[in-house]
């Protein structure tokens, strides 16, 4: 599990910069402290969300992550696979996964609710070859965290008063107006 | 200077933009209620709630002009009319609470006019259907609108040329050409509004979404497609739906609506000859060309992407996106920076100040302009081959044929000059304001082209002033800054004249 | 009215031409 969870710590650190990494990882675990990097998810691999991708996808191009974020949008099918597009509020990323998935995700998020919290685990590619470049992720696993619900949107009374004051006002002065051009 | 009577008409004539923006509401309204989004319908009752108060007291208040509509009063309505357009259409977008502030609202409805694309919009992933309707129809009406104010400027103006209209005609009618054009305008607009939305809402069907779905998102990314305003209803951008198909049906239709509309008109009278005579057309196929086959090169070469599918879904969509003043990526921004490198988003920045056609809902230079400008090398090397009382004649065909003049290099490289300031200006603002240097040149070309690509420069962190210069920059760049010259040359030959 | 609509597909089809060049140009540029 240390080995695992050095591995996952990396980031494609390499030689002598793995091995101070290492130790003080080591140090810090020892002194109870919190590991200098992200936290792991399944088999080790870090946690990102949407954003950390974007910002830096050639830092994590080929690398196995564990993605956080909110199913947005409207997912398509495309024969046995799907997209999903996973946000965080900021971007989202595009996740590639069997079409199984649609049997534990419910519908993406947008203004009536708000979509599946998951962690989908997979390779990430700077510019996928295989989707014509796209960022992307190949989902191998994944699991809902949170259920999705839906968001609310009630607008206090006076709210549908002012609108309706301010139209009714606006068409008693249109009226006005024509009535006025026709006269004048 | 200006008399009460333009005082008079200018309100009276923004009074009925705003009873016409008070009846544009009515579509988002009816995607609100067709999404059940009762909370949105709220919001655009509110804001057609005020533009009709604002505009019929407006229209009372100042009583109906009597005989045309001059020059002063023409430029007055220009100017004022956009502005408090611009805080009319933000009041529902504000109420949405998806923006920052009342003035990051204001930036995106100008950014909309404008057909730029920039935005300041957040959490756009949850964005309802009836705003982002109305994000969309902003930038497709605002393209059409633009269109015909700056044809209004040019109405006596002379292809590529420039020509100061202070103290001339000023009775002159402004009404009943402008009229004939835009009517020709809204005709091709509308009839590739309905093929556009069809084809896009099929791919999109085909492509996984649902009927409804595909049927809104096929419309939005068509208006935001033909105005080349660059809008879409994620924050991905077109990367969102991770689709060939669609990406091609989109650049179809965003390089097709950044022609000039003279073309569109010609080639829908049966002159379909001059798809190729075109000077505008061939400068935009020989720099397009060009630029797409240095930045694949250079994307090729450092092995971003080798595959001939990959260069095209990217190095080319992101150059003719550029190039077109559209604005569309499917690439994050940080990507061009961080992973494209220097020398492509060089060749990007060359191709959004180049730009797209004039008489469009394109920006930059334009190019009859950048045509003109290579006639002009042509001409002079010419010239310098030739003894010095030989005659040298150069030609070129822009609708019709023409011998290459002073005035209409003086115009082209006059423009040019114009754009290249305003660029500079908005270049060293962003400099100033403390971010590198190769993202503000790239950003600042956008704005200053109308374009809307970004690489991560315009957020709602940056800095208020310079949110408030990008709008200026917007504007004044899509007018082509005739409207800003025009009201300066006024103010100052009337007051010599006085 | 008909011929607008050929000009529609004139249109259409110039640009898909040029789109197709570009793709061309991609190719010739995947293989160097």
């Amino acid at each position: 599990m240390m080995v695992q969870l050095l591995r996952g710590c990396q980031h494609g650190l390499s030689g002598p910069t793995a091995l101070l990494a290492v130790l003080l990882t080591a140090v810090l675990l020892g002194a109870g402290m919190p590991l200098p990097c992200h936290a792991l998810g399944r088999g080790g691999a870090p946690v990102v969300t949407p954003s950390d991708l974007a910002a830096e996808v050639r830092r994590y191009d080929g690398q196995q992550v564990t993605l956080r974020g909110e199913v947005i949008g409207t997912v398509m099918r495309r024969g046995e696979y799907v997209w999903v597009n996973v946000g965080d509020g900021s971007t989202a990323v595009g996740v590639w996964a069997p079409a199984r998935i649609l049997e534990e995700i419910g519908p993406g998020g947008g203004y009536a609710r708000e979509g599946d919290t998951v962690e989908v685990t997979g390779t990430f590619h700077a510019a996928c070859p295989l989707h014509g470049g796209d960022p992307d992720l190949h989902a191998v696993a994944w699991q809902v965290v949170e259920k999705g619900r839906a968001r609310e949107h009630r607008l206090p009374p006076w709210r549908w008063g002012i609108a309706a004051g301010l139209v009714g006002a606006g068409l008693v002065l249109t009226a006005a107006a024509t009535g006025l051009a026709r006269r004048g | 200077m200006v008399s009460r009577q333009d005082l008079a008409t200018v309100g009276y004539q923004t009074g009925r933009v705003l009873w016409g923006i008070a009846a544009l509401m009515v579509i988002p309204v009816v995607v609100a209620i067709a999404s059940r989004e009762w909370a949105v319908v709220a919001d655009f009752l509110t804001g057609m709630g005020v533009a009709l108060v604002g505009g019929s007291a407006l229209v009372i208040l100042c009583r109906r002009p009597s005989g045309r509509v001059t020059w002063t009063q023409g430029m007055l309505t220009a100017g004022v009319s956009w502005l408090v357009a611009m805080v009319v259409c933000a009041i529902p977008s504000w109420l949405s609470g998806h923006y920052g502030s009342f003035g990051d609202a204001c930036f995106d409805v100008m950014s909309g006019f404008t057909t730029t694309g920039l935005v300041l919009i957040q959490d756009l992933d949850h964005v309802s259907d009836g705003l982002n309707t109305w994000r969309h129809l902003l930038s497709y009406l605002g393209g059409q609108g633009m269109i015909v104010l700056a044809l209004t400027f040019l109405a006596r103006g002379l292809p590529g040329g420039y020509k100061l209209y202070v103290g001339e005609g000023k009775d002159e009618r402004l009404l009943p050409s402008v009229v004939h054009t835009a009517r020709a305008i809204w005709v091709i607009s509308v009839v590739y509004l309905g093929l556009g939305t069809l084809v896009l809402g099929l791919v999109a069907w085909h492509e996984g979404m649902p009927p409804y779905r595909a049927f809104l998102h096929g419309m939005w990314v068509f208006m935001a497609a033909w105005s080349t305003g660059g809008f879409a209803p994620h924050t991905q951008n077109i990367l969102f739906y991770h689709s060939a198909p669609f990406e091609v049906a989109a650049m179809v239709f965003f390089v097709l609506g950044s022609f000039n509309f003279g073309l569109h008109h010609a080639v829908w009278t049966g002159n379909r000859r001059e798809l190729v005579r075109n000077l505008e057309l061939q400068a935009f196929a020989a720099t397009s060309v060009t630029l797409s086959l240095l930045v694949a090169g250079v994307l090729s070469a450092r092995g971003v992407y080798r595959a001939t599918v990959d260069l095209f879904r990217k190095a080319v969509f992101q150059v003719l996106s550029a190039h077109t003043t559209t604005g569309f990526m499917t690439v994050y921004p940080t990507q061009i920076p961080g992973q494209w490198g220097d020398l492509a988003l060089v060749g990007l920045t060359l191709a959004m100040i180049l730009g797209g056609s004039a008489s469009s809902t394109a920006g930059g230079f334009k190019g009859v302009r950048v045509g003109l400008a290579a006639k002009t090398l042509v001409h002079e090397v010419r010239r310098l081959l030739v003894p010095e009382s030989a005659l040298v004649v150069t030609r070129f065909h822009f609708f019709r044929d023409f011998t290459l003049e002073d005035r209409h290099v003086r115009g082209a490289l006059f423009i040019m000059g114009l754009y290249s300031v305003t660029f500079v200006v908005a270049a060293t603002a962003t400099v100033a304001a403390g971010y590198p240097v190769a993202h503000s040149l790239f950003e600042a070309a956008s704005a200053t082209g109308n374009v809307g690509l970004t690489v991560g420069v315009t957020s709602p962190a940056m800095p208020w002033y310079l949110k408030a210069l990008y709008v200026v920059v917007m504007w004044a760049g899509r007018l082509e800054f005739m409207a800003v010259l025009v009201l300066l040359g006024y103010a100052v030959y009337r007051r010599r004249l006085v | 009215m008909w011929q607008s609509m050929v000009g529609v597909l004139a249109e259409v089809g110039a640009v898909t031409v040029y789109l197709l060049v570009l793709f061309g140009l991609c190719a010739v540029v995947s293989r160097w």
